[in-house]
């Protein structure tokens, strides 16, 4: 069981807004997962490198020429507020 | 059952010659979305209208021209996570509702290229997250072979798309065998080809690194096809590898090693399930090859690790998510802060703010070595596991699934059950390594699929075999 403290920590740092009522269910649900892959722990990992890439075999840089991208009408066009070729978010500085 | 009871090839050389055309094609898929998509709910978007234009086009084409498109007239349906412009694409989430990509994924522009029809968007578990196609905002999928059963996630409804006949070939992705695992249940093909084959650009991320688009369709010959259509350079996708897939003629498997994993026949497959793998075991000696068991020490502990590295991903993946750019905003917020949660709050569904929030944990400051770190280095162990067992075999045979796809609403409770339904397809993701699901046998009337794994680039001789077993 994941106590209701750590629930509304993770919950700010995802930027999520968790109701009251849904916590219990989210302690138990992340309790029952978190208690699962503490297994992990039985396994000697003792100088094991981390796996950090999988196709390490070729450089990925492509040729330096410049190409379309998107335009800036297409870039906007899902945004659910733009103002004057911008997207709007509500005000940061009072 | 499959469209028009013949090969994708064949189809495509009626096609070309002229004895069909797309656009009777294009109308017998739809005729069939129209009949069976109320009830199993395969496809969140049809586009009639853009696949009728398109087969006009196609019909329009020259001889030559037509001669060079190797899926000529073909329909197919898109798994609604890969982008496709001017169509929506939604992953399956609220969030993303109405949303409609200004570009195609590489993928897409190769199948367009290719002469095929995008007839519609198939439905998902949201942000492929799921295993049984009960997570997606468009509602469940049913298995057509079984309408109260699952079909299996998270490409639920590209497989039932093809196992219901609606289309010929569908293109799902594959994080944890999400591709595999609905073939199986849907019984047809799906193939999760090596990690950097196919490129990613235009898949909506959900765990980068493990995270592969594939084809599912009736045959074994008809996923080589789409494969050798969607295999290739990008340089849109870092970690596409520039390599392509040759779709040649079938190779014999005589002397081939098919190697058995000793941890996969253990504890926890039904008997009957077993009983299908061991069927497809003699077929495979009788063509000459040679069983051999391995071992595979460290797969006991794919599920966990997968948990770790797919919900850090994800955690990190969706925060674009934001209602900034594209998708749901909430209204009435206060900050923009408060905008971000509350859109967040209302546009995810349950288990993706489940994973996301688990995937925050575990890279959280305090918890980062224990949790990721340390997955990240059983994955490493994992990796070495099938690196060593193919010292000793050329390919691995094993089940998709312990059992035939279950009933809905069955697994729903209990977040573990669900996630071990994926314990023998989860650690070819792991590894980067290629998987193939073909049609096994049947339990009490649902199918059952058989997996083969290869190493890294291996999949011609994975086809070899898995025709073979077809």
């Amino acid at each position: 069981m994941v106590d209701v403290k750590t629930v509304n920590t993770i919950a700010n740092l995802s930027r999520l807004e968790i109701a009251d009522e849904n916590k219990p269910y989210l302690q138990e649900q992340l309790g029952k997962i978190l208690i699962y892959v503490e297994q992990l722990r039985e396994v000697d990992t003792t100088g094991v490198l981390p796996t950090a890439f999988l196709v390490p075999e070729h450089d990925s840089l492509r040729d330096d020429i410049a190409v379309d991208s998107l335009t800036i009408d297409d870039a906007l066009s899902n945004g659910p507020l733009v103002t004057k070729g911008h997207f709007a978010i509500p005000k940061v500085i009072g | 059952m499959s469209f028009f009871d013949t090969s994708v090839a064949e189809i495509v050389k009626a096609v070309q010659s002229g004895t069909v055309t797309a656009a009777e094609l294009v109308e017998k898929s739809l005729a069939a979305i129209a009949e069976k998509n109320e009830e199993i709910n395969a496809f969140i978007t049809v586009c009639s209208d853009e696949a009728r234009a398109r087969a006009k086009e196609i019909d329009a084409l020259s001889a030559e021209q037509k001669s060079t498109m190797v899926l000529c007239g073909i329909p197919i349906a898109v798994k609604d996570n890969i982008s496709t412009k001017g169509i929506q694409t939604t992953s399956g989430s609220k969030i993303l509702k109405g949303y409609t990509p200004p570009y195609d994924a590489d993928s897409v522009e190769r199948i367009i290229a290719a002469g095929a029809i995008i007839v519609g968007k198939t439905n998902l578990d949201e942000f492929a997250m799921g295993s049984s196609n009960e997570n997606s905002a468009y509602g469940i999928v049913r298995n057509p072979r079984n309408t109260n059963a699952v079909p299996g996630g998270s490409s639920g409804g590209s497989a039932a798309a093809v196992a219901a006949d609606m289309v010929p070939l569908a293109l799902g992705s594959d994080t944890g065998g999400s591709i595999r695992q609905p073939a199986s249940h849907c019984g047809i093909v799906g193939i999760k080809p090596t990690y950097g084959m196919v490129s990613r650009y235009g898949l909506i991320a959900y765990a980068s690194s493990l995270d592969q688009i594939g084809p599912m369709g009736n045959s074994v010959e008809d996923c080589a096809l789409l494969l050798s259509v969607i295999a290739g350079d990008d340089r849109r996708d870092s970690t596409n590898a520039r390599k392509t897939y040759s779709n040649d003629a079938f190779s014999s498997v005589k002397g081939k090693k098919i190697g058995l994993p000793a941890e996969y026949f253990g504890e926890g497959l039904t008997d009957e399930v077993r009983a299908i793998i061991d069927e497809k075991k003699a077929k495979l000696v009788e063509a000459g090859a040679e069983l051999v068991t391995v071992h595979l020490p460290h797969v006991s502990h794919a599920i966990a690790t997968y948990y770790v590295i797919a919900t850090a991903e994800a955690s990190s993946n969706l925060s674009r998510f934001d209602g900034v750019k594209f998708g749901h905003r909430a209204e009435g917020t206060t900050s923009l802060i408060d905008m971000y949660k509350k859109t967040r709050a209302e546009g995810f569904g349950e288990e993706v703010k489940k994973r996301i929030m688990l995937g925050t944990y575990v890279l959280s400051s305090g918890y980062y070595d224990a949790y990721y770190l340390k997955a990240a280095q059983v994955r490493t162990l994992i990796t070495q596991d099938f690196e060593n067992a193919f010292k000793e075999c050329n390919l691995i045979l094993s089940p998709v699934t312990p059992a035939p796809a279950f009933m809905i609403g069955e697994k729903t409770s209990d977040p573990i059950q669900m996630y071990l339904t994926d314990i023998y397809t989860v650690s070819a993701n792991l590894a980067g390594i290629p998987g193939i699901s073909v049609p096994a046998g049947e339990v009490n009337g649902l199918p059952v699929g058989a997996q083969l794994m290869a190493p890294k680039w291996g999949e011609k001789g994975m086809l070899d075999a898995a025709k073979i077993i077809s």
